[in-house]
């Protein structure tokens, strides 16, 4: 049994450390990539599940949280407060790629909408005390909306959350799913998470 | 140095806790004082014109979004109802999307006004002065690298999808199959970039158990401190008051 420390240690080390550092940039750009082909979803932690399926959870960890860090350098300063969501994040997929899930679709579909259940319930505290549920994203006109129905703060930003989260999660799993299922192995077995994905146990 | 990375960094604390415990009316006159700081300061500057613009048009877009909040917020959310030039408001909403509005206007200055002073070089330094890992601190500027990487990358990858055929520009459903067109190779690449970085990486003897010598060169300033203190005490009072 590895200690927490080994297991840092392991995931953060030869091909994983580039990784993740890429996985950081993913998560930054993958915006350019949706709005130059005009699709309407966010997909802003596909980095941190690439890094929790191919190195593990501590690894997806530290890239979810530098990535809300950069992304507070880079312009978005409110993603400072949005770490604790964005490790949960790491975490969870990192623990049920562990189990297998992205070995099998409909596991990650599943993973999905538990993964948007949790990032929403983790988010709206958040939003809803530090932000008053007004962060300046798009997501504020759905919290003004359920606001103007007579729903508290922490009602409106948790509906939100819950109503957007799980549909963009599902589609983060399952664009990871397809990517790594179609990753040559030779490549695959340099990193840590290798035993994750399907092409290696099929 | 009096106002070195870890004053600045403390500085930007103090404005975070500013925007949580002061009222809006000196939340805009916070506001209004970092973008004065950003051009008049010399530790505070932006590090090259550039950024310099950057900063300012971040300036505007939040100022805009902040107005924008509060209309929004007035017109939907219910409290007493008046009238403001002709417009049905709602006067508990108002004020609440002035006070939400400025409250995230000042707490995204003063982060930014830290990240435009800044530079990647001078936070990693700070980060492993603070006793941050050396291979978290790598991986921050590695991705810093990515990121001004990888966008003609993925401009060069769409162009030649898009020549191939792939149905960048057709309806939703195709687009969105076009989005793994454009990831995978994207992707594909960058492991394989990741290997052959690591590789390099090992072989140099790196194994991220680097530590950095604390230093007397950038120990926190007495304005740093005093900064710090009168954060703290901003959000004692805002939680006491509360």
């Amino acid at each position: 049994m590895q200690t927490l420390r080994e297991q840092f240690r392991r995931e953060l080390s030869g091909a994983s450390l580039p990784l993740v550092a890429f996985c950081v940039a993913l998560n930054l750009l993958v915006g350019q990539i949706t709005g130059l082909l005009k699709i309407p979803i966010y997909l802003d932690s596909i980095g941190t599940v690439l890094a929790a399926v191919l190195t593990g959870p501590w690894a997806a960890v530290v890239c979810g949280g530098l990535s809300n860090i950069m992304a507070a350098a880079f312009g978005n300063p409110t993603m400072m407060f949005f770490i604790p969501p964005m490790v949960s994040i790491g975490l969870f997929a990192g623990f049920i790629a562990r189990l297998g899930w992205f070995r099998k679709l409909y596991l990650c579909f599943v993973g999905g909408i538990l993964q948007g259940i949790i990032a929403s319930l983790l988010s709206a505290p958040i939003s809803a005390q530090l932000f008053s549920g007004t962060t300046m994203g798009g997501a504020d006109f759905l919290v003004i909306f359920f606001r103007s129905r007579g729903f508290s703060i922490f009602e409106s930003t948790l509906l939100q959350g819950l109503m957007m989260d799980p549909v963009d999660k599902i589609f983060t799993f399952t664009a990871v799913f397809f990517l790594t299922r179609n990753l040559p192995e030779r490549l695959v077995t340099r990193f840590p998470g290798a035993s994750n994905i399907r092409s290696l146990t099929s | 140095m009096l106002f070195g990375t870890s004053t600045r960094f403390a500085f930007t604390f103090f404005l975070s806790a500013c925007a949580f415990s002061l009222p809006w009316q000196l939340n805009i006159a916070l506001a209004v004082f970092i973008v004065f700081l950003e051009r008049m300061a010399k530790p505070f500057r932006a590090r090259s014109s550039n950024i310099h613009r950057t900063f300012q048009r971040f300036a505007r877009r939040m100022t805009l979004l902040a107005l924008f909040i509060v209309i929004l917020n007035a017109v939907f959310l219910r409290g007493d109802g008046t009238t403001i030039g002709g417009l049905p408001l709602y006067a508990g909403g108002l004020e609440f999307g002035i006070a939400v509005g400025t409250r995230v206007m000042l707490l995204s200055l003063s982060i930014l006004l830290f990240f435009t002073s800044t530079s990647l070089k001078e936070f990693s330094f700070f980060l492993l002065k603070a006793g941050i890992p050396t291979n978290l601190v790598t991986i921050i500027l590695l991705s810093s690298h990515f990121v001004e990487q990888l966008p003609s990358k993925i401009g060069q990858i769409f162009s030649a999808q898009e020549a191939r055929g792939a149905p960048v520009r057709s309806h939703i459903l195709a687009r969105t199959r076009s989005f793994f067109s454009v990831l995978s190779p994207l992707v594909l690449s960058s492991l394989a970039e990741s290997v052959e970085r690591g590789t390099a990486l090992e072989l140099r003897g790196f194994h991220g158990q680097l530590r950095i010598r604390k230093n007397d060169n950038e120990r926190l300033s007495l304005p740093g401190y005093l900064f710090l203190l009168l954060g703290v005490l901003a959000l004692l009072w805002k939680v006491l008051w509360k």
